[in-house]
């Protein structure tokens, strides 16, 4: 099973997709005017290459509501835009997936926005593909020998020189507007972070249309703005932060970064944490008093894994990086820790037991094995929780970096 | 000078070398028009011998070298030829006599491409060897879809047993990449790069030679792992010829022989396939059971393949790691819209203007349909579209004009298919 990516802009009067011979299914994001409005999920003939208008406005009416043309929504260029456009940083961090980057870059080149930088963070890559790859652009290449993604975003924060700061992996490429997208969430002055949707860029295996069965829509949060202003939370969307945003897509203030301490270098992938830096830093930056609004304008084109190894490994890792995220919460004391251990027993794990038992009986789309693997991951986290704090030391005393550098790591010690 | 430089490289070939130069001497074009450089890949002096005592009655050089593999060996005679044309020859190739005057004549009529010769293997007797009838059947449909006007050539269509092409496209190339050494794929990888410079490709049905070989079960496997290893190859020099490749399997869970289970390929389960396979094919092969002897040795050829491709890339998650970040579609690099009512005699003009890797049809407003980007092969041309046009597109493409047209030109008289119009502006 394929599914074809396209985009259909409702501002064009005579909409075709052409490219769609040999796919059965269909994933259209709906633009108006460049900026994302939803998706469509659509059967196809493998057999004819074009996707026509008329079928698209059909879709467009049941599946988003909307008709053709008359009845769109307002455009959402409203009088939101900031005058002058903020400056932004993007930092790319990296580590021996040349080929990734290069489609990465390719996307960056296409950014339709005028005041930004691109920072590519190498993360002690072991060979010297990396920086040819950065060297056919003009970005800058930074590189960070110490491995952790984390340590790679702190350094692209150090080398960033403007103050807003986004970061993007090097398997995703970023939509023309995601800068404007990002900016716009940017437009007032309290808001320290903004994260953005993500759609997939590519299904063309087993495992890739899984992983967006696994997350209901991958990692799409969907596309309605939402705030979260701190003081107005529930405790508990302080724990539930991927809903927040995703590594993949997210931006911050530099005041933010640096009140915090930066992300934390335990954390993340290269690390015995195998994740967590994008969950925790969201959770901090909450913790501060920083409010984080989701901009669904700021789009951003993951790729995501192709292979059934490497998306076990991928749940694994994610059920393995919520614990840690969790212990590090409930060490840290700062959020009540009864709330912590109601979540765990009360959400998290009947939530993973009752998926695992559906998807036993048959009645989930997703093979045990593959929600088993999040649930064994989750089994690891208190080894990995200690295991990364350790290995962090570690580190930190070989490149002689003090502990209390970064505030940010507050591990067992 | 001569007009054309026969490139044979040979390993160890005292006994193939023979028939070879026999059948060159009786060519039909004048002994003073071409000259041969046979390359003894590896000191031999049983070949030179051989050579010697022929006594050709045309120009012959002797290169020697030391074993290298036959990508040098045809770089080295590429170097000492001295006529503008290059036709690379393989040791166990009879030239029936007019195949030099064929592939002189295809050059001349078109120059500056890359001629691909047809080759035939003569069976002895009447006896039926399932390998050499697979192989058989295999080469013959090849070559008839190369033959056919509308075929897309790719790289996979060049090899280098019977193939000339102009010496300077040869330089300009870059010559044949020696990395390949215990694999197969160096004749695609110059293809692949050929194609780049837009280098045209023609077949020639009358550029025969009888290839004088002898398929055995050993050499089949063996072939398949160096193929294996060549993919890898290829894969990490042309990344965007990756889908038109075998490997592509790997970026899921390896090959589906059946249904749609893959088959996991445990590095255990490669080096038990071939020698669990083998008693049963001997048996299949015995008794004649054609249809389990394919599917027998298809699955032992797919597991030689794959073995291959695991000892170069080192293993395989080395090789599934290695295929994670390839593109699995082609890219279409230049993606045109033509619109056929405009005329399909402005088609021609719209396709040599750039090299066009996909095109999107439409007549008026209603699309008609596309012609996908094919990875590793040569630019759309005229022909390409009207096969597409004539065959698969064809209701879209008589439905979308029949109503325009009724009213426009209702006075004219309108074959169903306007075989006139679409075949005048090749």
């Amino acid at each position: 099973m394929r599914t074809f990516i396209g985009t259909y802009d409702i501002a064009d009067p005579a909409p075709t997709l052409w490219g769609a011979e040999g796919y059965g299914r269909l994933l259209v994001l709906v633009k108006e005017h460049g900026w994302p409005l939803g998706v469509l999920r659509l059967r196809h003939d493998p057999a004819r290459t074009t996707v026509e208008g008329a079928d698209l406005q059909l879709a467009l009416m049941n599946q988003l509501g909307l008709g053709s043309g008359t009845a769109a929504p307002p455009p959402p260029t409203g009088g939101s835009e900031p005058t002058v456009p903020l400056p932004i940083s993007v930092v790319v961090c990296t580590r021996d997936r040349p080929r990734s980057l290069r489609g990465c870059l390719a996307s960056l080149r296409q950014l339709d926005y005028p005041a930004h930088e691109v920072v590519v963070v190498d993360n002690a890559s072991r060979t010297a593909e990396t920086a040819d790859v950065v060297a056919e652009t003009r970005f800058r290449y930074v590189r960070e020998d110490r491995p952790g993604l984390d340590w790679a975003r702190n350094c692209g924060l150090r080398a960033a020189r403007h103050d807003i700061i986004a970061y993007i992996d090097d398997d995703a490429r970023a939509d023309p507007l995601w800068l404007q997208g990002l900016a716009r969430g940017f437009a007032a002055e309290h808001v320290m972070g903004v994260t953005g949707l993500i759609l997939p860029a590519e299904l063309e295996t087993d495992a890739q249309h899984q992983f967006e069965i696994y997350g209901n829509d991958g990692m799409s949060k969907g596309f309605r703005a939402r705030r979260w202003i701190p003081g107005q939370l529930p405790p508990l969307s302080l724990i539930q932060v991927h809903q927040v945003g995703v590594g993949a897509n997210m931006a911050f203030r530099r005041k933010i970064l640096e009140q915090i301490g930066g992300f934390d270098t335990a954390l993340d992938v290269g690390t015995p944490s195998c994740g967590a830096g994008d969950l925790d830093i969201l959770h901090r930056v909450l913790l501060a008093g920083g409010e984080i609004r989701y901009e669904p304008h700021a789009l951003v084109w993951h790729r995501h894994r192709r292979d059934q190894a490497g998306l076990e490994r991928q749940l694994y890792s994610n059920g393995r990086a919520y614990g840690v995220f969790l212990l590090k919460r409930w060490h840290e004391h700062r959020i009540s820790r009864r709330q912590i251990a109601g979540f765990v027993t009360r959400i998290w794990i009947p939530w993973l037991l009752g998926r695992l038992a559906l998807s036993v009986m048959g009645r989930h789309r997703l093979p045990p094995r593959l929600i088993w693997a999040e649930l064994w991951g989750a089994t690891h986290a208190p080894w990995a929780y200690f295991a990364t704090y350790r290995h962090d030391r570690r580190l930190r005393r070989r490149f002689g970096v003090p502990n209390a550098d970064e505030t940010a790591a507050s591990g067992p010690n | 000078m001569p007009r054309i430089s026969i490139v044979i490289p040979t390993h160890r070939g005292a006994s193939r070398i023979g028939p070879t130069l026999a059948a060159l001497a009786s060519q039909t074009l004048p002994h003073g028009d071409f000259e041969v450089i046979v390359v003894l890949d590896g000191p031999d002096p049983a070949t030179r011998q051989v050579i010697a005592a022929a006594q050709p009655p045309f120009t012959i050089t002797v290169v020697e070298q030391d074993h290298a593999g036959a990508a040098q060996a045809r770089n080295r005679g590429a170097a000492a030829a001295r006529s503008p044309l290059l036709l690379f020859l393989d040791d166990d190739m009879s030239a029936v006599p007019g195949l030099l005057s064929a592939h002189l004549r295809s050059h001349e009529r078109h120059p500056d491409g890359v001629v691909l010769g047809c080759f035939t293997q003569p069976r002895a007797g009447h006896r039926v060897d399932l390998l050499a009838d697979g192989a058989d059947a295999w080469w013959a449909d090849h070559f008839a879809q190369l033959a056919l006007p509308s075929h897309r050539f790719s790289f996979r269509d060049f090899c280098t047993g019977n193939v000339s092409l102009p010496r300077e496209r040869f330089v300009d190339a870059g010559g044949f990449s020696t990395e390949f050494k215990q694999a197969a794929g160096e004749d695609y990888e110059l293809g692949i790069r050929l194609l780049r410079l837009g280098v045209r490709f023609r077949f020639a049905l009358d550029a025969l030679s009888v290839h004088r070989y002898a398929a055995s079960w050993a050499k089949s496997l063996e072939r398949a792992r160096e193929e294996g290893r060549g993919h890898v190859i290829i894969a990490r020099l042309h990344p965007e010829v990756f889908p038109a490749l075998s490997l592509r399997d790997a970026v899921e869970d390896g090959p589906v022989l059946k249904g749609d289970r893959p088959l996991r390929l445990t590095p255990l389960r490669l080096a038990a396939a071939p020698a669990l396979l083998h008693a049963p094919l001997r048996m299949a092969r015995a008794l004649k059971l054609r249809r389990q002897w394919q599917k027998l040795q298809g699955a032992s050829r797919v597991c030689a393949y794959w073995e291959g491709a695991c000892q170069q890339a080192g293993s395989w998650s080395a090789l599934q790691s290695l295929v994670q970040d390839m593109p699995l579609v082609p890219i279409a690099h230049h993606e045109i819209e033509f619109d056929l009512a405009t005329g399909f005699d402005q088609l021609t003009p719209a396709l040599t203007a750039a090299a066009v890797d996909a095109i999107r049809l439409r007549y008026g407003p209603q699309p008609i349909g596309r012609i996908a980007p094919q990875a590793g092969a040569e630019s759309l041309r005229t022909a390409h579209v009207r096969h597409a046009l004539l065959g698969r597109l064809a209701p879209r493409f008589l439905a979308a004009r029949a109503p325009l047209d009724r009213g426009r030109h209702a006075q004219r008289e309108h074959t169903l298919v306007e075989s006139t119009a679409l075949g005048s502006a090749g």
